[in-house]
């Protein structure tokens, strides 16, 4: 067995429970050491996956996959986790939300994800779904003296207690008609029909259920808005950007690898969630008034957009998704950083009547925030465009036209709200004087990085989808 | 030099409108000399392309280079006749409107200017791409510019005109978007290579079962570019809203986006589809014209009675382009130039007035001629040529266009003149009511006359109306041949329908097809 495939989990676990060591007895410093440690522990884990870059494998006795998908989606999770870190240096004290724990939490939880992606056994499923998810639900709640923060926490705990509740169940079922864990003979019971009873199916969808609450998709979408809302911004940054990246990589794992997608039942389970998530999550998003709450439900808009990918299907897929996911999380990660900076010390979430004015005391934030937007909403040249672009063109190609024009009325209808950021940004007069917002040095990154990277991605998107479609080269 | 140029004068806006970036904001002067010189350079080189144009070569300056494979797109640019004018149009106008609101722009200038520098590239970008793709990029590209230039300075309600204008845009794009997936996907399982290449496209006929739905996802994009009477309720909002030069640029070259995207896209790759839309899109032009002209009469603001008047116009040019043959195509051409000058102008002259008595009410004004004769001048010139008067560029347009349409669409041609004897009505009635008579109001004493930037800014306006209206041979000539290739290729689906339907005439009446066949044979 081949350690350094496992060395950036095995990193990370042991970043985390340093820096846990480092918050109990550390002194000085500390608000600037943790996250600059953070940020090279993650940075390192990074560097430890592209190291081992051509090599697969099975490790512990294959409970946990090493391959081409693994690295790129555990960078995707890395990058989104190191942007939103940044983005809570300097923050979160402003928001008195600063605990020390939250950067070996963070380590915690980003470990939980790379188990999620690596898995190849359901337990490892489930166990990296707990690992990732429990960190996720203390920090939402990390701001104590908020009420809204508890209630985010209480509200992410219970549902995700809930979608783990589905989720086991749905393997024990899976273990019952299948007689195994392991992914692999899964699939192979599967292909030979062994696994298709009643029990069988049920366990999958179950499965699926459990995911999709994950990704927030209709209808398993309840929690999202609280959480993102109630949660410090910093935190929301760190939720868009993992958790999701890390849900859809597991989901892609199972439905396109274990339980084939060409299978009637799942097929029409994910084309309901795709059009009940873009549907729902664009009518409710255009009614909100708090930008935090608005991007919630655009990211559940989003996540039936890339839905759309797995019910496509195939390998196409999985370059499919990531490529979508890349122009999602940067885009979303970004405005949640301008929206942290903008909120500065106020301790409500930012309004769009916040915004007003804000293009002149806070010109650089509020055409950050414009980019993103306009990412978002899928208009040209940025990265969003091309992922929507990409996402269409390969649905047209296999025949669903159908999907792609519900996708379309859907994207005309996310313009309106996503662009109202802008109107009141740059077009209302404010009732009163907004002083500058603070910015702090990883804000400055985060921001700088991520309007690069949508405008590189859209405009040379090619090296880009070329290195998502490689990471549908499997092990098995 | 050649296959350069293009791509030369899509990216210098966007490198001047970078450079912009780093001035620093509070120097206004410079920065408005800056724009100016940008967009006179960028003015001064597209006229290389008249000079270097060859009169009937199809594509030329044409340069190709792949963007990506795995979406299967390029960067694709290339000009003929139809492309050409509007280029230069687009080009001119540019450096008009620049130099028209030194005086009016006092907030956010940077801003101001770069915005119109992106927006000039997304324009020139648009006329340009010979990529659906690359089309599609610029045809976005220009609605963000305009978004903020409307919603940032423009009037009091810009908020609501500038939405109403990006929803109306988007909605028509995207459905357009998935179409230019759809038939690149026709084209894919006809012919095995997944392009977005308009070359490739064109020496390929797509289906006639898939053409409907195809051209009516285009069609609906550009008539709300157009606009085509039912989908020309932004139109007025977004123009008395829009800053002047706001309302130059989008009345004189955005407008023209969707007439281009017909000719361009829509007829010469779904002719079976065109043939079978014809009759409506005679009769919603029809309608256009008259409803244009018949609400411009009431309005009460000088401004949107442009706005109105530019959807009778815009009506004039569809039915040019519905009349199917080439006297109406080059008439529907070079109207959209006219267009462009004509009402660019009126726009601008509306703007001078209210930079100096902050009010576009008609009933605020009367007796003007007396106080401002320099303005009246230059207002009545640019009035008569939108009106159509012989002389001015506007009847030869108008003129081209009739002719055309009375040889195939006879009744609606009679309309149609009913349309230009409206345009008369309104703006004379305007003229008279804003110029002539007493000088009711006293304020409207103290009205100064045109400044020297700003005559200056008018007179090459004048000019071209009076050389488009005196000698259009070189304009015309060098349209035809390109409007000939997308009226070939009309013309072969109606001999091969009309074969078609020769020989089922003897089986009986039961066995005859119904197809939507033109009253009458129009061979110009």
């Amino acid at each position: 067995m081949n350690l350094t495939m496992f060395s950036p989990q095995l990193l990370l676990a042991l970043g985390g429970t340093l820096l846990l060591l480092y918050e109990a007895f550390g002194r000085e410093n500390k608000r600037t050491l943790q996250p600059v440690c953070t940020i090279l522990v993650l940075l390192a884990a990074g560097v430890l996956l592209w190291l081992s870059d051509g090599q697969v494998g099975l490790l512990f006795s294959g409970m946990v996959i090493f391959d081409r998908f693994f690295i790129f989606f555990a960078t995707l999770v890395l990058l989104g986790s190191v942007l939103a870190v940044a983005v809570a240096a300097g923050s979160l004290a402003e928001q008195r939300a600063y605990h020390g724990e939250f950067y070996a939490l963070v380590l915690f939880s980003v470990l939980g994800m790379l188990l999620l992606i690596s898995a190849a056994n359901l337990v490892i499923v489930f166990l990296g779904m707990e690992i990732m998810s429990i960190p996720l639900y203390i920090m939402a709640a990390l701001r104590r003296s908020s009420s809204r923060s508890v209630e985010a926490g209480a509200k992410y705990f219970l549902m995700g207690a809930f979608a783990s509740g589905f989720l086991l169940y749905g393997i024990a079922l899976v273990y019952g008609a299948t007689g195994s864990l392991r992914l692999e003979e899964i699939a192979a019971a599967w292909a030979d029909g062994a696994g298709l009873s009643f029990v069988g199916i049920s366990g999958m969808l179950l499965i699926l259920i459990g995911l999709a609450f994950k990704i927030a998709a209709v209808p398993f979408h309840m929690w999202e808005p609280d959480a993102y809302e109630g949660a410090p911004t910093a935190v929301t940054a760190f939720f868009a950007a993992g958790p999701k990246v890390a849900a859809f990589a597991v989901l892609l794992r199972l439905i396109i690898w274990t339980f084939s997608i060409s299978d009637p039942i799942i097929w029409r389970f994910v084309w309901m969630l795709a059009v009940l998530s873009m549907t729902v999550g664009n009518f409710l998003a255009i009614t909100q008034s708090s930008v935090k709450r608005m991007l919630a439900y655009s990211g559940i808009a989003h996540a039936g957009y890339a839905l759309i990918g797995l019910v496509i299907g195939g390998q196409a897929a999985v370059g499919l998704i990531g490529f979508y996911l890349l122009g999602y999380f940067i885009a979303a990660v970004g405005a949640f950083a301008v929206i942290s900076a903008l909120e500065g010390k106020q301790e409500e979430s930012l309004s769009f009547d916040n915004c007003a004015g804000q293009g002149k005391t806070n010109p650089a934030l509020a055409l950050a925030l414009a980019l993103f937007m306009v990412s978002l909403a899928g208009i040209p040249p940025v990265a969003g465009f091309v992922a929507k672009f990409y996402i269409f063109e390969q649905a047209i190609q296999h025949g669903f036209i159908w999907l792609v024009i519900i996708a379309a009325v859907n994207s005309i209808v996310s313009v309106y709200y996503y662009l109202r950021a802008p109107v009141y940004c740059f077009m209302k007069i404010p009732e009163s004087e907004t002083p500058p917002a603070p910015v702090s040095l990883g804000l400055i990154f985060t921001l700088v990085f991520a309007a690069v990277a949508l405008v590189v991605i859209g405009v040379c998107p090619e090296l880009f989808i070329k290195l998502a479609d490689s990471s549908a080269m499997w092990f098995l | 030099m050649d296959s350069t140029i293009l791509t030369f004068l899509i990216f210098w806006p966007l490198i001047t409108a970078g450079v912009l970036t780093l001035v620093r904001s509070d120097r206004h002067d410079a920065i408005r000399i800056y724009a100016l010189v940008a967009t006179l350079l960028e003015f001064v080189a597209s006229l290389y392309l008249l000079f270097a144009f060859e009169t009937g070569a199809g594509y030329q300056f044409v340069a190709r280079w792949v963007w990506s494979d795995a979406l299967g797109v390029s960067y694709q640019v290339g000009i003929d006749g139809i492309s050409l004018f509007l280029v230069l149009l687009t080009t001119f106008l540019t450096v008009i409107s620049v130099w028209a609101s030194f005086a009016g722009i006092k907030e956010r200038v940077k801003g101001y200017f770069i915005a119109f520098l992106v927006l000039e590239a997304g324009m020139v970008g648009t006329f340009c791409a010979t990529d659906l793709f690359l089309f599609y990029v610029f045809w976005e590209l220009m609605l963000l510019p305009m978004y903020f230039l409307i919603g940032i300075w423009g009037g009091v309600n810009r908020i609501y005109a500038t939405i109403k204008f990006v929803l109306y845009t988007i909605t028509g794009s995207l459905f357009m978007l998935v179409a230019i997936i759809y038939t690149a996907n026709v084209v894919h399982q006809h012919t095995g290579v997944w392009t977005f290449d308009l070359m490739v496209w064109s020496q390929f006929d797509i289906p006639a079962a898939q053409q409907l739905w195809l051209f009516l996802a285009f069609a609906l994009a550009f008539a709300i570019k157009v606009p085509l009477f039912p989908f020309h309720t932004w139109l007025p909002d977004a123009h008395v809203q829009a800053p002047t030069a706001g309302s130059i640029i989008l009345a004189g070259v955005l407008l023209k986006m969707g007439t281009y995207g017909f000719l361009r896209f829509a007829i010469p790759l779904f002719p079976a589809a065109f043939l079978d839309a014809l009759p409506y899109l005679v009769v919603l032009s029809v309608i256009g014209i008259i409803y244009g002209a018949l609400v411009a009469m009431v309005q009460k603001d000088i401004k949107s009675l442009v706005a109105y008047s530019s959807v009778s116009h815009l009506g004039f040019v569809m039915l040019g382009m519905c009349a199917l043959n080439t006297i109406g195509f080059t008439g529907s051409l070079l109207q959209q130039l006219n267009h462009g000058l004509s009402t660019g102008a009126l726009f601008l002259l509306v703007g001078i007035i209210y930079e100096r008595r902050h009010t576009r009410l008609i009933a605020d004004y009367g007796g003007l001629f007396k106080v401002v004769p320099v303005y009246g001048v230059f207002f009545m010139i640019t009035m008569l040529s939108s009106v159509g008067l012989p002389g001015t560029n506007g009847f030869v347009g108008e003129f081209l266009i009739l002719l055309g349409a009375f040889r195939s669409q006879t009744i609606a041609a009679v309309f149609g003149t009913a349309g230009i004897v409206l345009a008369a009505g309104y703006m004379l009635w305007m003229f008279q009511r804003v110029f002539f008579g007493k000088v009711t109001n006293p304020e409207n004493d103290r009205v100064t006359d045109m400044t020297l930037r700003e005559r200056a800014v008018m007179v090459p306006l004048i000019v071209m109306i009076f050389v488009i209206g005196l000698y259009p041979k070189p304009f015309l000539e060098r349209m035809e041949p390109a409007l000939q290739r997308v009226l070939s290729r009309v013309e072969q689906v109606r001999i091969v329908r009309e074969q078609a339907l020769t020989p089922t005439l003897f089986v009986g009446p039961a066995a005859v097809p119904v197809t939507n066949e033109p009253e009458e044979d129009i061979r110009p």
